[in-house]
């Protein structure tokens, strides 16, 4: 079997996947991420830190640094206890930094959250936005007078859902419908395809023809996002003069433009920085010997890696990543077999009303850590000195209900990643 | 307040109420059906759509069997469009009693009920997902039958003949003139709109809910509730319904239902009929159960659970009973009531008949019921509930203008607009659990997390929704699937519930909402004049 030697072997390529490799990459180290990278599809492009605590109560914070305060207060085993403050604000720094250089530039609001205008017509809180969309929680913030404009044909969004349940907070808020030059007769458009024609300038010259009368006189425009895909900052900024109007970006539903935008900028940037990705492989249920560095295997198309490596990142995420197995019975963590912290019994996984805001059980359940993010191996110690976790897969977090999903997977990949090259 | 006068009132929309609607209409009868919910809302919508044979209760009830045997003969007649010819195999489990087995074929012709025994290679060759091998397995004529179609079907040649239908529509009062109802109190509680209703009859079909609508009129109903919980797999597994050869228990049946499979079923006595649903307790009940039939139910995908209340009539020593009840509450001082309930829906067109009879001897009606021979129309109103069907006009080829809404099942825009249009004229036009209910939409993979939100924003873009009613109309819709699917959260259906909870809540906030509220008044149809 063909061998491969690396500082530091990142198993999983989600957020937190990503995440790691990328830090770990800038300190130097020789790096492999591994796994299948086709979750970040699924982002909506906003990146979160901390925005309802406790959840109970549905209280939305501001601040989310505020709120991080009074988290780890309440809840003193949520992974952002043991990274703390600095280190959040210094992954979620470098991750815009990085994608800045990809191509794909994030705005923040300072130290406050933003409320986003998202495709169900409602608002949500978070920390930053892709700089096409940042226009948009100023337009809501100010209740600047804005026309929605819907692409005929495009699933799953619709202007009018938009400005029908934002009117009432939002009453400058209208909408019209445009259609997307080419489309005429076609059924159904498809978000990603308008992107990429619109990286082109002549698409753009004929979308802004189609638009222009629809959105006169209009203070902004927003659009579904599909403004670009490997540069939507220049794409946002040339349709915005072309039609003589600030324009932002409401994300549309998952998979999409934006999620796809994230992956892309992602893929670029790391192989910029001589990251190895196996996006195509899987890493094969393994033991590690406390006593050794670790060793993997990869099953890739073209026959089996051994993979050796001084330290692992463990970032398989949750069942969607499959990081965890749910049986009928009980959850199991699928590479290295380690313990799951669960609710006792399935019928407690879940509680009866889909959209309490409690959150449900089954999402904090996870892998328990010491302050190192090793995690925790049957006897409570750490299963093996070079071993780390970070992102959704860690126990005692609800990063959907909590709004923290970005923040989680970013800073406990840079502690994860610290940690790791520390002791290897 | 707005006054209809008609000869019969009909309280409850399942397969019972529907078919007496149907046979009413088809004597020339005029009728109004008030429905609290939706069509199928209890026990008719919440079964695993069996046409028994009659094998089932040999052993225990040879009545209902014979029952069973000759109404399965006539709808396979008359309303063979609702119905697949599976057949079914009774087959005996290593373990289990083999002196019932023995019994078995000698019960069945004792009953009338047609049996073959099978051999362990023919099983193997018929049906290779049953247990291998089986003690013994006899063939028998089991078929199974859509109920949201059939009933939808019953109710709209119904109305097409003499009858008026309110869905979510419930009786708020029976008012008594001596011995006589007068008057009925309608009401849709989305709106509090009330109108009346003048009958010369009431028929109470409201199944389980039957005992609070005889309450109205100041009668009585003893019925006892049995809840029966289900579990559906994401593919079909055989092609015959598969019957645990032993008396009636839990997790004894494994029906196919188009493209999936149904396991069922548990009996649990309820006190309540509040909020019921299917338990992660009663789902690992059947499942364990039901893999010592199929073994490869321990490791098959799931797409949800339900549940649904059985109206079982009390015996005269208290024990329980699958037949039919026909209650004349003369006796008890209401002169026009009757209440109809227990029964299967194996037998709704008979239990249909009796009532209707009954009516039409008080109301001097001379006309023969006519539903033994009559064939169900093919209307529209069923068809889409069909599994399969969808995809298959679809592939067939199109309207270029039209798009899927939902990809799982393949349910394109057109399809979600006609239904729409129809519950437009029942003044439930947004109601995405109706249009669910109506159709395949929702019972996919993605159970409603997609699907769900493209509806509703195709709703919005054409005008069917205003203000925050859409975004109410989900919240609901995710809520009503949420019941089934929350007891089978395991496997790739955790995967798929992970990502709802990521679109739903991480992003749209749906949790953190506070506009779930009805719709406002006046938005809906005003009720019809009389």
């Amino acid at each position: 079997m063909p061998e491969q030697r690396f500082d530091l072997a990142v198993v999983g390529a989600g957020l937190a996947g990503l995440c790691a490799a990328l830090f770990a990459a800038r300190k130097g180290a020789k790096v492999l991420v591994a796994g299948p990278n086709s979750s970040l599809q699924f982002a909506s492009g906003f990146l979160d830190i901390l925005a309802v605590q406790p959840v109970e109560q549905g209280r939305v914070w501001d601040h989310p640094f505020e709120a991080m305060a009074a988290l780890v207060k309440d809840e003193p085993d949520h992974p952002y206890a043991k990274v703390g403050e600095d280190t959040v604000r210094r992954a979620m720094a470098r991750l815009m930094e990085f994608l800045a250089l990809s191509g794909l530039e994030y705005r923040s609001a300072g130290d406050k959250n933003q409320w986003m205008p998202t495709p169900a017509g409602t608002v949500k809180p978070t920390w930053a936005v892709p700089a096409t969309m940042a226009a948009g929680a100023e337009a809501f913030r100010d209740r600047t007078p804005c026309v929605v404009a819907g692409i005929r044909g495009l699933k799953g969004f619709s202007a009018r859902q938009v400005t029908e349940n934002l009117a009432p907070r939002w009453p400058g808020i209208s909408h019209v419908q445009a259609e997307f030059p080419g489309t005429a007769g076609q059924s159904e458009v498809f978000a990603e395809r308008i992107a990429r024609q619109l990286e082109g300038e002549a698409w753009r010259a004929d979308f802004a023809r189609a638009l222009s009368p629809l959105v006169q006189g209009a203070d902004c425009v927003a659009l579904p996002a599909v403004l670009g895909m490997n540069r939507p900052g220049e794409v946002a900024e040339d349709l915005s003069a072309r039609l003589a109007v600030p324009l932002f970006e409401i994300p549309t539903i998952p998979p999409a433009v934006p999620g796809v935008r994230l992956r892309e900028a992602f893929l670029q940037g790391l192989s910029r920085m001589g990251v190895q990705t196996l996006f195509k492989a899987r890493i094969l249920p393994a033991t590690l010997d406390p006593k050794q560095d670790p060793v993997l295997v990869a099953e890739a198309g073209d026959g089996p890696v051994e993979i050796h490596t001084k330290a692992v990142v463990l970032a398989t995420g949750r069942f969607l990543g499959r990081g965890l197995l749910a049986g009928r019975k009980s959850i199991t963590e699928t590479v290295f077999g380690l313990p799951v912290t669960q609710p006792e019994r399935r019928d407690q996984w879940h509680r009866i009303d889909f959209l309490d805001r409690a959150g449900h059980p089954v999402n904090r359940a996870g892998l328990e850590t010491d302050e190192l993010l090793r995690p925790l191996g049957p006897g409570g110690r750490p299963a093996h000195p070079r071993l780390f976790a970070c992102g959704t897969i860690l126990a005692h977090q609800d990063w959907v209900r909590q709004k923290c999903g970005a923040g989680l997977s970013a800073s406990t990949a840079l502690h994860a990643v610290r940690s790791a090259l520390d002791a290897a | 307040m707005q006054t209809i006068v008609t000869r019969v009132l009909i309280i409850g929309g399942g397969a019972t109420g529907t078919g007496l609607a149907r046979d009413l209409a088809l004597r020339g009868v005029d009728c109004v059906l008030a429905e609290k919910g939706d069509v199928n809302a209890g026990a008719s919508g919440g079964n695993h759509g069996l046409l028994h044979s009659g094998g089932r209760y040999v052993s225990t009830d040879p009545e209902v069997a014979a029952e069973c045997r000759a109404e399965a003969q006539i709808l396979k007649q008359v309303a063979s469009h609702c119905i697949e010819e599976t057949g079914g195999v009774f087959v005996g489990v290593p373990g289990d009693d083999e002196a019932y087995m023995a019994d078995f074929p000698s019960l069945c012709q004792k009953a009338g009920i047609s049996c073959w025994e099978l051999s362990p290679a023919e099983v193997r060759d018929m049906e290779p997902k049953a247990v291998d091998p089986c003690v013994v397995a006899y063939l028998v004529e089991d078929a199974t039958i859509d109920p949201f179609r059939l009933s939808l079907e019953n109710l709209a040649h119904a109305q097409s003949l003499s009858c008026q239908a309110f869905l979510g529509t419930r009786v708020a009062a029976l008012e008594r003139d001596g011995k006589r109802i007068v008057r009925a109190v309608l009401e849709k509680p989305s709106t509090g709109e009330q109108w009346a209703v003048e009958p010369e009859w009431v028929v109470n079909a409201a199944g389980a809910w039957s005992r609070e609508v005889a309450a109205l009129a100041g009668a009585t109903v003893d019925i006892l509730y049995s809840k029966g919980s289900l579990v559906i797999t994401h593919e079909r597994l055989t092609h015959r319904v598969i019957n645990r050869l032993r008396p009636p228990g839990d997790g004894d049946i494994l029906v196919p239902g188009g493209t999936v499979s149904l396991l069922g079923t548990t009996s649990v006595r309820i006190k309540d009929l509040a909020d019921v649903r299917p338990t992660v307790a009663e789902t690992d009940r059947i499942v364990e159960e039901a893999a010592q039939l199929v073994p490869s139910l321990e490791s098959v995908r799931y797409i949800r659970a339900y549940a649904g209340v059985r109206p079982l009539i009390t015996g005269t020593a208290g024990s329980e009973s699958r037949g039919l009840l026909l209650i004349d509450h003369a006796g008890q001082g209401v002169e026009n009531l009757t209440t109809i309930t227990g029964g299967k829906l194996t037998t709704f067109r008979l239990m249909a008949e009796k009532a209707a009879d009954l009516v039409c001897s008080r109301l001097g009606v001379d006309e023969p019921c006519r539903t033994r021979t009559e064939p169900l129309p093919l209307t529209s109103a069923g068809r889409w509930t069909e599994p399969g069907l969808a995809p298959r006009l679809w592939l067939r080829g199109h309207d270029p203008d039209d798009t899927l809404l939902c990809e799982c099942e393949m349910v394109p825009a057109s399809t979600v607009d006609q239904i729409v249009d129809a519950l437009a004229g029942q003044g439930a036009a947004g109601d995405l659990k109706a249009v669910g209910l109506r159709s395949r939409v929702g019972k996919g993979l993605c159970q409603g997390a997609l699907c769900g939100v493209r509806m509703l924003a195709h709703l919005y873009e054409r005008g069917t929704y205003h203000g925050a009613e859409g975004l109410a109309a989900l919240r609901r819709f995710v809520r009503a699937r949420w019941r089934g699917m929350r007891p089978v959260l395991w496997g790739v259906s955790l995967s798929q519930e992970e990502l709802q909870d990521a679109l739903h809540c991480g992003f749209f906030c749906l949790e953190l909402g506070q506009d779930d509220q009805p719709p406002p008044a006046g938005r809906n149809r005003k009720p019809p004049h009389a």
